[in-house]
């Protein structure tokens, strides 16, 4: 039995802790099997929405084979993800995007992240200016449920002025990591 | 982007990659209002920069849990399961 089918197994049986331990092993590769949909949806929120939905089916589902709750989810996702195309999109350009991925392997779960990148990353955050770096916090800590508009008031700036200090903060981590010798396929994983 | 200054679709996109969203009336959760404004090859940026940000937040938390995994954690309180 895989770690992933041991979490989902727990999930089933109403286990909280256990559906965030799931929610990390797959939210990687399901985001990324939606990449054929980013032209037609909001993938942040499908994904919320999806996860979600994995939580309030899970007692009911018979899942079989390795994996399956992965599967299950990869398919739950682009069938919702098709449906919010063919609200926006012409009949012909849904079919294309139904088709987009079918074949596609799903990635494997996301591995236990990399203490030593972890260390990296953290360094260059460290190193930010001020600003930057207390909205790029502000964003991670609180950006779940807090709107931006909010998050920027408290760190008295305004709306843009926010989303500038965020950028520029994600700009200059990205810079520190490559000088550090890490791509971001590595940080993808 | 001129400087640290973002042009309007910079904006747009840092706006959409917050992780928060609303919901309605139903508990539907909807799409950022800044993704509407952006064209087909703009949302194909913000996806990647989504991809990017996720992944980062999992690797600098010490829990591990991305925006995305957090923010479907704290709703799993007013959300209940089908019983079977």
């Amino acid at each position: 039995m895989t770690d992933l089918d041991r979490e989902y197994g727990a999930v089933q049986a109403g286990n909280q802790e256990a559906f965030s331990a799931w929610v990390r092993l797959v939210e990687l590769p399901l985001r990324r099997s939606l990449r054929p949909f980013a032209r037609v949806a909001d993938v942040e929120s499908l994904m919320q929405e999806g996860l979600l939905r994995m939580w309030v089916l899970a007692p009911r589902l018979e899942l079989k084979g390795e994996n399956a709750s992965l599967r299950y989810a990869h398919r739950l996702l682009r069938n919702m993800a098709i449906s919010e195309a063919r609200r926006l999109c012409r009949y012909e350009q849904v079919a294309d995007l139904a088709r987009a991925g079918e074949t596609d392997m799903l990635a494997d779960p996301a591995g236990r992240p990399d203490d030593r990148l972890r260390r990296i990353i953290l360094d260059c955050v460290q190193r930010l200016p001020e600003r930057p770096r207390q909205a790029l916090w502000a964003r991670i800590e609180r950006g779940d449920l807090t709107p931006d508009r909010d998050l920027a008031a408290g760190l008295d700036m305004r709306r843009n002025t926010f989303f500038q200090n965020v950028a520029r903060a994600r700009r200059l981590v990205a810079t520190c990591l490559e000088r550090n010798g890490v791509s971001v396929h590595e940080v993808l994983r | 982007m001129t400087g640290d200054r973002l042009d309007p679709t910079e904006l747009l996109i840092e706006a959409a990659l917050s992780p928060f969203r609303e919901q309605d009336a139903t508990g539907r959760i909807l799409p950022h209002p800044a993704w509407f404004d952006l064209a087909p090859e703009q949302r194909e940026r913000l996806f990647e920069a989504q991809m990017e940000s996720r992944a980062l937040e999992r690797l600098m938390r010490e829990d591990g849990m991305s925006a995305t995994a957090r923010m479907v954690a704290a709703r799993l309180a007013g959300v209940a399961q089908l019983g079977g």
